[in-house]
């Protein structure tokens, strides 16, 4: 094979590699085309809990949780076919499983190598778990802050609507009043026009009744959402790593069912992907007393252009006396924590059009299911 | 809490996390660390599965099958007919077949698949289980 310059001789080569592979505080997977694992680094062996001896050869979605674990030969084809770049050079969040079946969230960056006439991906895996947890705990104080702020404007909105929304209505109600004592009796053709002067009137304030509540509306809709057509797998993916952050040590485990039917949704991608941290660490936590702690991430396909997202855990379930209010802020059965995390995820699944609820799960523990508009049926 | 009493029946049986892996056949001469059993079930002290744990906390038992390529499946692990029966999915009939040999770490385990094929699998690896629910007496 022609190369350019000298280079190194394959066991020169081949040496080099490893030492590299010895050294970087990275974990690093080097792969074939196919996805089959050719070198597993120090870091590797240590990140994953396989010695190298033992991949070599294996499939590199063996390091993978379901669902990318069955598509990642198809990710492979789809990138040998199209040349399309969803991972190469961009990286992402995502999760990877240990040998001893616990999963984690990492920082997956891969790169993309000719070798002679074979091409291969190296994969440099950084461990999040760490990082993520202070990042997340800011991100989530930041949440709370700004729907704090947004709950106190709106008490002292809603104050001043209570009063604007007075004089309309008293006005309609005088108008009503004064239209029907003219008609009293045996009307005149004036008192006939009198009337529907007043009814007229009426109907005038009636509306502008109807524009306050309209701006209260369009205030508590966020206008600042950015929708967009996203995939759902991946958003479930995405938040799933995050959320699991710190959650290694409890051992649980996790099983993503995805409806491949509903995977494009039309929605705010960050918006949603704090929904979804949101209730899976609510699940998280809600298990960490039980003997059995399973996390069941599930989509469907419906209602109508709707998909419907469950989160499922096998935890203590919820109290009965905090289930009536529990979509209202500050309602809270947390030691710690302010109870604002399932009011934004209504503010948001209802800002989607969407609808969240709970249900208790058979055997033990709760289902939080929201819906979210496909991406079918774009407004 | 679900049966937490029931965990600390006897002191000599503590629940643990089995790894089996499949082990050298004529089609993997080397094995694959990739194709694997996780196991959660109470083990007594000679690695021998205790049974009267398991009847107590049936929901308990669980298996998950890693198989490349595969979507993840869980499971669980009932008593059938003498041996053990690895169950995924609502048919109750089909699953896999582990005789009643006790679980240490380098045991050779025979399985048999729902096709009848045994394949041999080696236990890898046993730990116990993260924090289960103590008795406080």
């Amino acid at each position: 094979m022609d190369q350019p310059a000298s280079p190194p001789s394959g066991s020169d080569s081949e040496a080099h590699l490893r030492s590299i592979l010895a050294t970087v505080p990275d974990a690093m997977v080097v792969i074939d085309e196919t996805g089959h694992i050719l070198s597993f680094s120090a870091a590797a062996e240590k990140l994953f809990g396989y010695a190298e001896s033992e991949v070599v050869g294996e499939n590199v979605s063996m390091l993978m949780p379901s669902p990318d674990r069955e598509r990642h030969d198809g990710y492979l084809k789809n990138y040998r076919n199209t040349g399309e770049r969803k991972i190469i050079g961009i990286g992402r969040v995502t999760t990877a499983r240990h040998r001893d079946g616990n999963t984690f969230p990492i920082e997956l960056s891969v790169g993309e190598a000719w070798v002679g006439a074979r091409r291969i991906f190296t994969g440099f895996v950084h461990d999040i778990t760490h990082r993520q947890q202070a990042e997340l705990r800011l991100q989530d104080l930041q949440a709370e802050l700004a729907h704090v702020g947004r709950i106190s404007e709106m008490a002292s909105l809603a104050s001043s609507l209570a009063h604007e929304l007075n004089q309309p209505l008293t006005a309609v109600a005088n108008y009503c009043e004064s239209g029907r004592d003219v008609l009293a009796g045996k009307p005149t053709v004036d008192a006939i026009e009198t009337a529907r002067e007043a009814f007229d009137e009426a109907a005038q304030e009636a509306l502008r009744a109807g524009q306050i509540v309209r701006r209260l509306r369009d205030f508590m809709s966020h206008g600042e959402s950015d929708c967009r057509v996203e995939s759902l797998s991946r958003l479930i993916t995405e938040a799933n790593a995050l959320a699991l952050v710190g959650s290694r040590e409890h051992g649980i485990d996790v099983q993503i069912q995805l409806d491949h039917e509903a995977d494009a949704v039309f929605v705010d991608r960050i918006q949603v992907q704090q929904v979804l941290t949101n209730l899976i660490r609510n699940a998280i936590d809600a298990m960490i007393g039980s003997s059995v702690r399973s996390l069941t991430i599930r989509t469907t396909a419906g209602p109508d252009d709707f998909v419907t997202v469950c989160v499922e855990d096998t935890g203590a379930g919820i109290d009965e006396t905090v289930a009536p209010q529990l979509f209202q802020p500050f309602v809270t059965s947390k030691a710690t924590g302010m109870g604002v995390g399932l009011s934004i995820c209504r503010t948001i699944v209802e800002g989607h059009g969407g609808r969240i609820w709970f249900e208790q799960r058979p055997g033990g523990g709760t289902i939080f299911c929201f819906t979210l508009p496909t991406a079918g049926e774009v407004q | 809490m679900l049966h937490a009493s029931s965990f600390d029946h006897d002191a000599r049986v503590s629940w643990k996390s089995v790894r089996l892996e499949l082990a050298r056949s004529p089609e993997f001469p080397r094995g694959s660390a990739s194709r694997a059993f996780l196991l959660r079930l109470p083990l007594c002290n000679d690695g021998s599965i205790d049974c009267e744990a398991i009847n107590l906390n049936e929901s308990q038992a669980t298996v998950r099958r890693f198989w490349a390529s595969e979507p993840d499946s869980l499971g669980k692990i009932v008593r059938s007919d003498g041996e053990w029966s690895l169950r995924f999915g609502s048919d109750t009939s089909a699953g896999f077949r582990m005789p009643d040999d006790k679980l240490v770490v380098d045991q050779a385990i025979s399985i048999q698949g729902p096709d009848g094929v045994e394949l041999p699998f080696r236990v890898i690896s046993i730990a116990p289980l993260g924090r289960l629910p103590s008795h406080a007496s």
